[in-house]
């Protein structure tokens, strides 16, 4: 029986462009395109026009510093503030300005406290945190110099100068995506949510196809039947799980190689967690595609959330940010419990054991939606039934 | 005079009649309504809520205290007291905390060494580990900046203390303790967080994708029920006059949308508006009616309503990668650079930029504003297949 309604759903979705190509289609051309934009990572080289209004060794040794900065490339200099001014409104791609004062070599030698000044961007985000990133660092680091040579002098030894310029130095280190990819950091959670969101709007597409169509004439019967219901669910989501398990292979083992992200958990435990999200995903689909009347709705429903959910899962914005109530609703979606465990097993190759709360209740979610989902199905056929019985007055 | 004459005339004006058969379609199901301004509101309301909090405060963080001195204490608390982070847990060692990190439970750890106090009143330098989960690159950057600043300024006053007590005025401690200070300044700056930031791109993406979609299912619906014959005979035979009939009140309700995203991003918000608004506004209008004409486009060219809304859909979304807002254009390789011009939602975020936040000159604005309609020129250059697809019942109720 399952075998039957497995080979129906099957060509349904075949038979069908639009299904199909979100089904199939769009993972491939999604994951490819937004893995390719997100390789960029990072703005390097940002161009910074510099006033240099000392002229002296200190102040242009501070400006090389600048310049051999990643993030920041001095392209052009100014003799006045007025014409960095200008240079930056005329030019698209000048991230800001950086001015040294007169007599900052002075300042220094006296001991006086010396001011430079970093007007950084803010329309554009990026530029304006590199920028302004790289004028710490490397202000920061003329500084530490400008006291250790002092210290030194003072008859200080290297060490004893270190001890005194910084006694409390933080150390830090990062546990995991140490090179603050963004790729890295955001792809892998996206794929879910175009996994989740992509099977979500296909099933609705197809079941609403199957109630314009009403061509159950072959599932009406045997569904009825008492605990007949199940091999048309089973069938339906063998189906879609075919599918998504092609997918899941492509966008979770190749595409994590083809762009090295992180893959430190086993395989094992990533396909024991996904199975019970694809299927979670799957109960769900099938539950609300009985909501829709046309083919079309789902899609018109659905698209504008997929942003939504991303942020909602806490990829992106922490959950402690996010109103309690509607994180709360957000756990409707498996994405919301899939994320987090799922970014665990691979960014920080933790086991299934330290992602247990998750799994159980994924788990509970799972037995939610496949209840609802059966629940869902009785009634449609029952419905179906109905119908065609009208039609056929024989 | 009258009402019976004014009828009269929009009964026999093709674009009028046109204009009231759809509003008459509209009104009779709730897709419409919901991709007309259910839709676009429910999301407005998602987003600011997810976006209420403006930046991501109180992270939690573990702390391991192997000082147990009155200075590892005032650390604790100070670091208890920056925005970003949060100590809520004291654990005894390393193992235990990375084992906490790894069930979610923590995004940081800082570590007090032994002898920690004992250290600083000898003038040995003590370096402070702390250990960041990166994976989330939000967070950490948050935290490591949290973190760093703390501990910065606490080194900066042990300090600036051990130099007045050398004799050194406060002015002077302070020179000595910094000789070369950074003063920040942001040009335009616009937001005083990421948040808004983002929501000033997330909101206009909206608009666009419900407009592209409502527009794609209002004219897909047409070539699939072969209502085409019909909608053509009310616009006397011109399809132009069809086309213009039928997206009229799409436009009207996608203007009132646009409204109450300006009411939310300029007031509400409190993004500056240092051009002219009135160009943004017109901005607005091209851009819906832009993404209509492409709308169109899409049916025409696939003749196949779930195919040009999956498509549709795809190409709406996408328009925020590829808007240079989130990552400069510039700085993306050759062959991104020439995708984000296919968007006709770039030209709108250069708008935005160019007008709300520099204040740039009206011609600059201009400038983008004219590249839109060659977005509608392009879909106008196939109408005529349109014509034929509504006309030919090869074509209908396919799909």
């Amino acid at each position: 029986m399952t075998g039957q309604f497995y080979q129906d759903e099957m060509q349904a979705i075949l038979k069908d462009q639009g299904a199909l190509l979100i089904l199939s289609g769009a993972i491939i051309i999604y994951s490819l395109i937004y893995a390719y934009a997100y390789k960029m990572e990072l703005v390097r080289e940002v161009d910074t026009v510099v006033v240099d209004l000392d002229r002296s060794s200190s102040s242009r040794q501070l400006v090389r510093m600048i310049d051999g900065t990643e993030e920041v490339k001095v392209s052009r200099s100014a003799t006045s503030m007025k014409e960095a001014r200008e240079i930056f409104d005329e030019g698209e791609h000048v991230g800001g300005i950086v001015v040294i004062p007169a007599n900052f070599e002075n300042d220094l030698l006296e001991g006086v406290q010396a001011d430079v000044a970093v007007y950084a961007d803010g329309s554009y985000f990026l530029i304006y945190r590199q920028l302004l990133g790289a004028a710490v660092k490397s202000v920061g680091t003329f500084s530490a110099g400008v006291e250790i040579k002092r210290l030194m002098a003072e008859g200080k030894t290297y060490e004893q100068a270190m001890a005194a310029r910084d006694p409390l130095s933080a150390d830090l280190h990062f546990w995991f995506n140490p090179s603050s990819c963004y790729g890295s950091f955001v792809m892998p959670g996206l794929i879910l949510i175009i996994l989740q969101q992509t099977l979500l709007i296909g099933i609705g597409m197809i079941g609403g196809s199957n109630k314009e169509k009403n061509r159950h004439s072959f599932q009406v019967p045997v569904a009825l039947k008492r605990g007949g219901i199940f091999p048309l669910l089973f069938g339906k989501s063998l189906s879609y799980l075919t599918i998504y398990s092609v997918n899941s292979l492509f966008t979770m083992v190749l595409l994590h190689n083809w762009f090295d992200y992180p893959n430190r958990g086993s395989y094992l435990d990533v396909m024991a967690l996904t199975l019970l999200f694809l299927l979670s995903v799957i109960f769900m689909g099938i539950t609300f595609s009985v909501l829709f009347k046309k083919r079309e709705s789902s899609i018109l429903l659905m698209v504008f959330l997929s942003p939504i959910v991303l942020f909602l899962s806490r990829i992106s914005w922490p959950a402690d940010s996010i109103p309690p109530l509607l994180h709360k609703l957000a756990h409707v979606f498996p994405s919301t419990i899939m994320v987090p465990a799922y970014l665990r097993i691979r960014d920080l190759g933790v086991g299934l054991v330290h992602v247990r709360y998750e799994y159980l209740l994924l788990l509970g979610q799972t037995g939610f939606y496949f209840l609802t989902a059966s629940v869902a199905l009785y009634f449609e056929t029952r419905h179906n039934r109905k119908l065609s019985q009208q039609e056929e007055p024989i | 005079m009258n009402q019976k004459e004014q009828t009269g005339y929009f009964r026999r004006n093709p674009f009028f009649r046109v204009f009231l058969r759809e509003v008459d379609r509209m009104s009779s199901s709730f897709v419409y309504l919901f991709t007309t301004l259910l839709g676009p509101l429910i999301a407005f309301i998602l987003l600011l809520a997810i976006f209420n909090e403006g930046v991501p405060r109180n992270l939690s963080v573990a702390l391991v205290d192997q000082d147990h001195s009155s200075l590892s204490r005032k650390m604790a608390m100070w670091i208890d007291a920056t925005p970003e982070a949060e100590v809520v847990m004291r654990l005894p060692n390393l193992e235990e905390a990375y084992d906490q990190m790894k069930n979610g439970h923590i995004d940081a750890v800082v570590l007090i060494p032994k002898e920690t106090e004992k250290n600083i009143l000898k003038g040995v330098q003590q370096e402070i580990p702390v250990f960041i989960n990166n994976a989330n690159i939000l967070k950490g950057g948050y935290l490591q900046k949290g973190i760093y600043k703390t501990l910065a300024t606490l080194s900066g006053g042990i300090k600036v203390q051990v130099a007045m007590k050398h004799g050194l005025s406060e002015r002077q401690a302070l020179a000595k303790a910094q000789p070369v200070k950074l003063h920040q300044h942001v040009l335009f700056n616009p937001f005083g967080n990421y948040a808004h930031f983002l929501l000033s791109a997330l909101l206009p993406l909206m608009v666009v994708v419900f407009t592209l979609l409502s527009t794609v299912y209002a004219v897909g619906t047409e070539v699939r029920e072969g209502t085409g014959p019909e909608w053509l005979e009310h616009s006397e035979g011109s399809i132009i006059v069809a086309i213009a009939g039928k997206l009229t009140p799409y436009t009207l309700l996608f203007l009132v949308v646009s409204t109450v995203m300006n009411v939310v991003l300029f007031v509400q918000m409190g993004t500056p508006l240092r051009g002219e608004f009135m160009l943004i506004a017109l901005g607005e209008l091209i851009l819906i009616m832009a993404y209509q004409m492409l709308g169109v486009l899409l049916v025409t060219v696939t003749s196949n309503l779930r195919l040009a809304l999956s498509l549709g859909s795809a190409y709406s979304m996408m328009a925020l990668t590829f808007s240079g807002l989130t990552f400069p254009q510039f700085a993306m390789p050759a062959m991104a650079k020439a995708f984000t011009w296919l968007f006709p939602f770039t030209y709108w975020v250069k708008l935005f930029i160019s007008q709300a936040i520099r204040g740039e000159a009206v011609v600059y604005g201009i400038r983008f504003l004219a590249i839109l309609p060659l977005f509608a020129l392009l879909s106008v250059a196939i109408l005529p297949r349109l014509k034929r697809i509504l006309q030919n019942e090869n074509y209908w109720g396919k799909v």
